[in-house]
């Protein structure tokens, strides 16, 4: 359950910027369902799409501050989709959210530069305390280059 | 935590359901799935209205037919399994805590 507090406390976080995020998933159901969820934790879902060209084509174009990426897409497998995107920019932060649970998977997400890796059916705590984890990094990094 | 009003069990996460007494402790929000208090007005997760989605099903106890009747739920579960196929070999799976640990360990390298 989501204390009232302890939600202000996530939006109210420690950054006053918004914190956009971009949802790369081909099921239209997980899209519908992971997106008022990152919202009501306090980020700004600013574009969502169901392939790895369009994926990509919107990570240029809105520059977002974390990705949610599911693997298994058509045209372009999410892995190849973090490669690129961290080809663009190698900060990125790209949280893989997947039903698949290989290790070889994990590894090469992880060596790509995936900041998590999360499991579906996913655990919604999980993710509120991963997004605490996204803003804070998000508010240290902002921090030093406002410095 | 959730405190039984019946028998005054007491559980660290949201439940349906009392595991002593068979009380009722939550509902189940039937867009996201998230399981709410009994008296919430909206969804703590996507803010759906609850009243709505009891009023159709009083008397079926929503939150128990949830997962079998929820279309969203079902698209979820179907995709995942979908996907999944493409990965059969049960021996390679891992679990979200071997995964944690995988880059928690990488962290701390």
């Amino acid at each position: 359950m989501i204390e009232q507090n302890k939600l202000s406390r996530i939006i109210s976080c420690e950054t006053i910027e918004p914190i956009t995020a971009l949802l790369l998933d081909d099921s239209q159901a997980v899209r519908r369902m992971v997106a008022p969820m990152l919202n009501t934790f306090g980020l700004n879902v600013v574009g969502e799409a169901s392939n790895g060209q369009e994926g990509l084509a919107s990570y240029k174009k809105l520059k977002p501050d974390v990705v949610f990426l599911d693997i298994v897409m058509p045209l372009m497998s999410g892995i190849e989709i973090l490669k690129g995107i961290r080809e663009i920019n190698p900060n990125a932060i790209v949280v893989m959210l997947t039903s698949i649970a290989s290790r070889e998977n994990v590894l090469e997400s992880k060596k790509a530069g995936a900041f998590a890796y999360l499991l579906k059916p996913f655990d919604v705590q999980k993710i509120e305390r991963l997004i605490t984890e996204i803003k804070r990094k998000l508010a240290q990094e902002r921090k030093r280059s406002h410095d | 935590m959730i405190e039984c009003s019946k028998c005054g069990a007491k559980y660290p996460t949201e439940r349906l359901f009392c595991g002593k007494c068979k009380e009722r402790l939550g509902v189940r929000c039937t867009v996201c799935g998230f399981i709410n208090l009994l008296d919430d007005l909206f969804c703590g997760i996507c803010l759906s209205e609850l009243n709505t989605q009891m009023g159709i099903s009083v008397g079926q106890e929503a939150g128990e037919t949830f997962f079998s009747e929820s279309f969203l739920y079902k698209e979820i579960l179907m995709s995942a399994q979908e996907d999944e196929a493409f990965f059969t070999d049960d021996d390679r799976k891992i679990s979200q805590e071997d995964i944690d640990e995988i880059f928690q360990r990488d962290e701390e390298g």
